[in-house]
């Protein structure tokens, strides 16, 4: 038996500065594509939080909209927090808003609870009459003893925000205005 | 026994082979950026055609509160309106804004009821993403009497 020892150079192992350059050289290299993986990751996370923010959005004023339009009238407001009761026909709607848990929420008396917004720091429903002022376009704010009596227009606005997971830090926002007549009022 | 080093498996890569690794690396980092940068910018237009909408919409619904003397009154219906394109924007010093004109013009068709009827035209721009100047415009009639004579 005879054991032959292949070429030096093939069995010839690195040098330490020869491995320290090869580590060198992977690190830089694997903390560039780490940096474009986290990137590419918190974009992505950042386009779904926007486009989650805008769906959710969107569904919350349609949802307003049409209840808003249909009311009979408003039967009560609160300022602080933002609540705001509608009758529409037989039924009943309100719209909660709870600063705590930074939620909206829409009760119905023929359909139950449901949470509209999520995440909303800041919420205001504003009350206006019919009376649109002269050569801009504002209308007069309701009257402070009876105003049950002359809401026609609801403003509204909200901020939403998103959040990338595991962070506290806010990455998406949006804030949301309408201006809503009631279409069933006559005066 | 025979102890053999095998020189395919030792035998480094070559420079070729490198150039077309760092290559294929390239074009597919600068694709995903590409992409990334793509996707923001639909979003961001996306987001401003809403807002943009949500605008003319707010306009609108002012157009149903005003009556029929109110519509024909000269000067009653602003020409010229401004919007924030952000409304978060609203404590910056130059923020990006909506521009928008609003007229109230003759029914454009000859029919017995032309008197009684107004078209509307709103139009909006403003520069978005990209510095793009984007226009939209929105068109609806007023009726004096109403748009159906079966709706009371």
């Amino acid at each position: 038996m005879s054991i032959k020892p292949s070429t030096r150079r093939a069995v010839q192992g690195m040098t330490l500065i020869e491995v320290m350059i090869a580590m060198g050289i992977f690190s830089v290299v694997s903390m560039a594509l780490m940096t474009i993986f986290i990137f590419c990751l918190r974009s992505f996370e950042t386009m779904s939080n926007y486009a989650n923010l805008d769906r959710d959005n969107r569904v919350a004023v349609d949802t307003i909209t049409r209840d808003i339009r249909q009311a009979n009238y408003v039967a009560d407001y609160v300022a602080d927090p933002p609540a705001l009761t509608l009758v529409s026909g037989s039924d009943k709607i309100s719209y909660l808003y709870d600063a705590d848990a930074q939620t909206l929420t829409r009760s119905s008396t023929d359909g139950g609870d449901k949470v509209l917004l999520e995440r909303c720091s800041e919420l205001t429903f504003n009350l206006f009459q019919r009376n649109a002022v002269g050569g801009s376009y504002d209308v007069f704010p309701v009257a402070k003893g009876s105003w049950k009596n002359t809401v026609k227009v609801v403003e509204l606005s909200w901020r939403t925000s998103r959040r990338l997971k595991g962070t506290s830090r806010i990455n998406s926002e949006y804030m949301e205005t309408a201006r809503i007549v009631i279409r069933k009022r006559s005066d | 026994m025979r102890v053999r080093s095998q020189n395919r498996t030792t035998s480094g890569v070559s420079l070729i082979e490198v150039v077309m690794a760092v290559c294929v690396v390239g074009l597919v980092s600068a694709g995903l950026m590409g992409a990334i940068s793509c996707g923001f910018t639909m979003l961001s237009r996306t987001r401003e055609n809403q807002r943009a909408t949500q605008v003319m919409l707010e306009k609108v619904e002012t157009l149903r509160l005003y009556s029929w003397s109110q519509i024909n009154s000269n000067g009653f219906v602003p020409a010229k309106f401004t919007e924030l394109l952000n409304p978060l924007d609203a404590d910056e010093k130059n923020p990006a804004l909506i521009t928008g004109t609003m007229s109230v013009e003759k029914f454009p068709f000859t029919t017995s009821y032309s008197n009684s009827l107004k078209q509307v035209r709103m139009t909006i721009e403003w520069r978005g993403t990209g510095n793009l100047l984007r226009k939209r415009e929105f068109t609806t009639f007023i009726a004096k009497d109403g748009m159906q004579n079966y709706v009371y």
